[in-house]
């Protein structure tokens, strides 16, 4: 099965909007299958900006027992997402399959928080995601709309991965000097997942990935 | 007698309290303001310890207070450190410091959680001392204003009192002084105990001025000197820019900027008054408090009551939830799309104050929701049994206690109050009286209007999102109930919006509607009230759904179809604007004018803007987010759409509206409509700078500059387009330039635009606007020779 995976620890994706469809498919993609195995609480949503929509989560799952493990909690200050993140630590556990925080770093750059606390309590957000990764040994997925923001947020992710719009669709490029494509999302669909492409495609400028992968059977669309 | 007006002056307070011939002044010595920090022990107690040497700091201890309404509601308290200051103007100081210095040197962010932070000073002292700052006696105002060109120029001989300017034989410096003398000997004759200014920044002018002449006895206030409290500053709130400007004050008299006072401009001192009295701020702080800060303000008092402190930063976050619970939650009021088209026989019936009294009746409030306490609330499903007993949410699995709730607490005097004014009204009171009746009906009226959406604001002290959703479950449970009822007494709605329904007959002989409203009303337990009848309604398409529906039959017959109903609008036309619509008043038809819904009138009509106002709404039309309804339409156009609606009413043709337009256009090129009638109003939403587009605001804000005027976001701009096509500041004037020309193409558009409006929902656009005004010649003359029957 081609999955988007994702290593335990905290990710990064650059999006290009606040509510990037991504982030659904990432959610349904690792849940699937996880409501037969486990009950109770599998995923944390920390919401930012209202990207939290439910509708599309419903699309997006094959079933709406994919979101049952799925909660949610909407911050409308920076001060309540830091809470919301507190309030994670105490309640995840080893069954614990995913957190998702959108749009991590935007409230944090509201007027209403000051200048000497902005820094700081968004760097104590992070390091408690990164932290929450770790030891729980999850994937912890974090977005970020925009530029600026994101370089803080890099600080403390283990992989970063953007989103560049192509003719193919959306392509997730991972970060640092050697680019690897590592996916194309076309819509609602996933073409590929990101551990076969890094493994057997190489990077860009030697291999059209697309072609590759048609080739060895590694396209996959669902519907 | 306690005071009216407040000033600090290092760390002593001066109480002014009206006497019956004018006001005296007490010094207040031994007032140090607290504020609260909570956290776990060692860290308040090492805080404690770091704060011994604060010079800002007159004493430390511990107290019990909860940190929410929760915590109160289950009968908790946390132990808090309380750290009183010498000086009230050092609050905010030490509180960054606490969080900027402290708690960042020792631990991590949001260790503590700081209380009675961010409290208007006046406000604070009189919560902490128990003082009703309402004025004891009726209060002497006056009024001192100044225009904006006066003012950038420095100009003080322009100065007005009372609206009259003051006659000055002779020009410049003399003609200054003879103007602060006037004003000086003004003071000193009536002594008022307001001064309600155009702008605060008349304040400073004056007084600096009767310095610049030496004019020693020369003092605004009761005793000598000024003071400015706050800087100017822009905000964003609501996704809206605002400016607020400089704050000052004057010893013993309080200051109302009308500039900086919605209360006082939506309501006057009437309103003001009310407001003292409800939340505890005093007369100045009042004035500039916008409805929010308001709302805060008596909620922040009757918290106080409950032993809940003021949160600083809004730290509580929602609690997690399932996806399917989210999604239930996340909708917002139900709307019923228009019928976009014209519809005769339309009754608009609403349930008053909704959300207020979804929240009184089902006793809402952030701590009764899902509060876990075990006493009051009742398990999912079940129906409450009695007071006291809790209830289910629609849709929604939260839990309500049926234990006082604090929201209700602070909305249902309000709700009590307004509808007494109301029927008081209702009783055809004295001028003065209905006047008073109807400023406070205002006041409370914005009030009630915002204590929904403060739920769901980001920053509301005593917001929680919880309860927003839960009020609007119960808003879409009471109109889905009315629609039922209604429908099945033979009835149709043609539009609906939160708390409002437009109603037609559906059948020849429907159940009569007070009957049906009385049925909803007892089946909800909110009143359903009539609040309309009118012959027609025109529901208006969205702009991009405009023509659509061309040719369809959307004209309206006034002969054919007698029967019950409207002649469109069924089946797939254009998508309608929820709020764009038109109707003509039905008036002294039978049960129509009832008293109530001439209080209704009354009182609602007071909450509106000047434009609503000279529009003539209280007469026979009503008319809502057309072009005349906006602040930013030059009255030229406004007055012609009005003109289109009329004659829409006579005629019942497009074709008789383009005529008038054709007319009005012809007026508009030969250059004889007055400039000053196609004046236009912006609110400048950021810097100029900033604007990326060669807009007609930045245009102006060019020529404002230029005039050495400077314009802040939030702020207004007023200008003619003189020449649409020019380069930069050429493409307009602004009003205070006193144009004499306008670009006449730019805006015969505008006035399309709003015949279009008008015709829109008959099925024309502009390009059949157009094509007639080019073509219809002979169509024209012989729609007038047709007589159209009445």
């Amino acid at each position: 099965m081609h999955r988007l995976e994702f290593e335990e620890g905290l990710t990064l994706i650059e999006t290009r909007e606040p509510r990037s469809p991504l982030i659904y498919e990432i959610v349904c993609e690792r849940l699937e299958g996880t409501a037969e195995i486990a009950e109770g609480e599998t995923a944390y949503w920390i919401d930012a900006r209202n990207a939290a929509m439910t509708h599309a989560l419903y699309d997006c799952a094959s079933s709406q027992r994919t979101l049952s493990g799925l909660r949610i909690a909407r911050a409308f200050t920076a001060y309540q997402h830091h809470s919301l993140v507190r309030a994670v630590t105490r309640s995840a556990g080893p069954e614990t399959e995913l957190i998702v925080a959108p749009n991590v770093a935007t409230l944090y750059h509201d007027p209403d928080v000051p200048d000497y606390e902005r820094e700081e309590l968004l760097a104590s957000t992070l390091e408690t995601l990164a932290e929450l990764g770790r030891v729980l040994e999850c994937p912890v997925v974090v977005t970020s709309a925009a530029e600026r923001r994101a370089s803080t947020v890099d600080d403390y992710a283990g992989t970063s991965i953007e989103c560049v719009r192509t003719r193919e669709g959306i392509r997730l490029v991972g970060g640092g000097d050697d680019v690897v494509t590592e996916g194309y999302h076309h819509g609602a669909h996933w073409q590929t997942t990101i551990p076969y492409w890094a493994d057997l495609c190489g990077t860009v400028d030697r291999l059209d990935p697309t072609v590759v992968a048609h080739d060895r059977g590694l396209l996959e669309v669902r519907s | 007698m306690s005071p009216y007006t407040l000033e600090f002056e290092g760390g002593s307070v001066r109480e002014w309290t009206l006497t019956e011939t004018g006001s005296e002044s007490r010094l207040v010595e031994d007032y140090t303001p607290s504020l609260f920090v909570s956290g776990p022990h060692d860290a308040l107690s090492n805080l404690r310890e770091r704060l011994e040497d604060d010079p800002k700091v007159a004493a430390t201890g511990y107290e019990r207070w909860a940190t929410d309404l929760h915590e109160a509601h289950v009968e908790e308290r946390s132990r808090m450190l309380r750290i009183d200051l010498e000086r009230i103007g050092e609050v905010r100081t030490l509180a960054r410091e606490i969080r900027g210095v402290h708690e960042r040197e020792t631990h991590a962010p949001g260790t503590f959680r700081l209380f009675d932070v961010d409290l208007a000073p006046g406000f604070r002292y009189c919560l902490d001392r128990g003082i009703d700052p309402t004025p004891s006696r009726d209060l002497r105002t006056l009024s001192i204003s100044l225009s904006e060109l006066a003012l950038a120029d420095g100009d003080v001989s322009a100065l007005r009192l009372e609206g009259d300017s003051l006659e000055n034989a002779q020009d410049g410096s003399t003609a200054e002084i003879d103007t602060l003398r006037t004003l000086q000997r003004r003071l000193e004759r009536d002594d008022p105990d307001v001064l309600v200014v155009s702008h605060a920044r008349v304040i400073p002018l004056l007084e600096t001025r009767a310095e610049d002449y030496g004019l020693e006895t020369f003092r605004l206030g009761r005793r000598p000197g000024w003071t400015r409290l706050a800087g100017e500053n822009t905000y964003a709130s609501y996704g809206q820019v605002g400016h607020s400007p400089a704050r000052y004050r004057v010893p013993g008299r309080a200051i109302v900027d009308r500039s900086n006072s919605f209360l006082w401009h939506q309501s006057g001192l009437d309103g003001l008054l009310y407001m003292i009295d409800r939340t505890g701020r005093p007369l100045q702080e009042a004035a500039w408090g916008s409805i929010g800060t308001l709302l805060t303000a008596r909620q922040v008092r009757l918290a106080r009551d409950r032993d809940v402190l003021a949160p600083w930063n809004k730290w509580e976050p929602e609690r997690f939830t399932d996806v399917r619970t989210l999604h239930a939650a996340d909708r917002g009021g139900f709307t019923f799309a228009p019928d976009v088209g014209f519809h005769e026989n339309v009754y608009e019936i609403d349930f008053a104050s909704l959300y207020p009294r979804i929240i009184c009746e089902h006793n809402i409030s952030p701590e009764t929701v899902d509060c876990g306490c075990g006493h009051g609330s009742s398990t999912p499903g079940t129906t409450p049994d009695g007071p006291g007993d809790g209830h289910c949410v629609p849709e929604l699995e939260y839990r309500i206690c049926g234990e006082d709730g604090f929201l209700p607490d602070v909305l249902e005097p309000l709700l009590v109050d307004r509808a007494t004014r109301k029927r008081r009204l209702a009783e055809d009171p004295p001028a003065d009286e209905a006047a008073r009746l109807r400023g406070e009906s205002g006041a409370i009226k914005w009030v009630l209007v915002s204590c929904f959406g403060y739920q769901g604001y980001r920053n509301a002290k005593f917001g929680r999102i919880e309860c927003h959703e839960a009020i609007n479950a119960y808003a879409r449970e009471i109109v889905l109930e009315a629609k039922r009822r209604l429908e099945d007494a033979g009835w149709r709605i043609v539009h609906g919006i939160v708390d409002s329904l437009w109603v037609t007959p559906r059948v020849d002989d429907p159940t009569p509607l007070s009957t049906v409203t009385a049925d909803v009303s007892d089946s909800v337990g909110i009143e359903l009230e009539r609040d309309g009848s009118y012959e027609w309604v025109c529901f208006v398409p969205r702009r991009d759904s405009i023509g659509r529906a061309s040719g369809a039959t959307r004209a309206p017959t006034t002969n054919g179809r007698s029967g019950p109903g409207s002649v469109s609008g069924i089946g797939s036309g254009p998508a309608g604007a929820l709020t764009k619509y038109f109707g003509k008043r039905r008036e002294g038809s039978g049960e129509s004018a009832t008293t109530a819904d001439a209080a209704k009138q009354a009182s609602d009509d007071d909450g509106k803007t000047d434009a609503e106002a000279a529009s003539g709404d209280g007469g026979s039309y009503k008319i809502r987010g057309l072009e005349c309804r906006q602040r930013s339409t030059p009255p030229f156009v406004a007055e012609c759409q009005r003109q289109f609606v009329e004659l829409l009413d006579r005629e019942r043709k497009p074709e008789a509206v383009c005529d008038v337009l054709g007319r009005r256009l012809s007026e508009l090129r030969s250059g004889s409509v007055d400039p000053s009638d196609l004046e236009i109003t912006k609110r400048v939403s950021k810097p100029i700078e900033a604007y990326r587009q060669r807009t007609h605001t930045v245009a102006a804000l060019e020529r404002y500059r230029s005039n050495g005027i400077d314009r802040s976001p939030g702020q207004s701009v007023r200008y003619v387009v003189s020449d649409d096509d020019a380069a930069g500041a050429e493409r307009v004037r602004l009003s205070l330039e006193e144009p004499t020309t306008y670009d006449d193409d730019w805006y015969a558009t505008a006035l399309i635009r709003a015949c279009e409006s008008v015709v829109s929902p008959l099925g024309w656009d502009r390009g059949r606007i157009r094509s007639y005004l080019r073509d219809g010649t002979t169509v024209r003359l012989s729609s007038f020779g047709n007589a159209p029957p009445e």
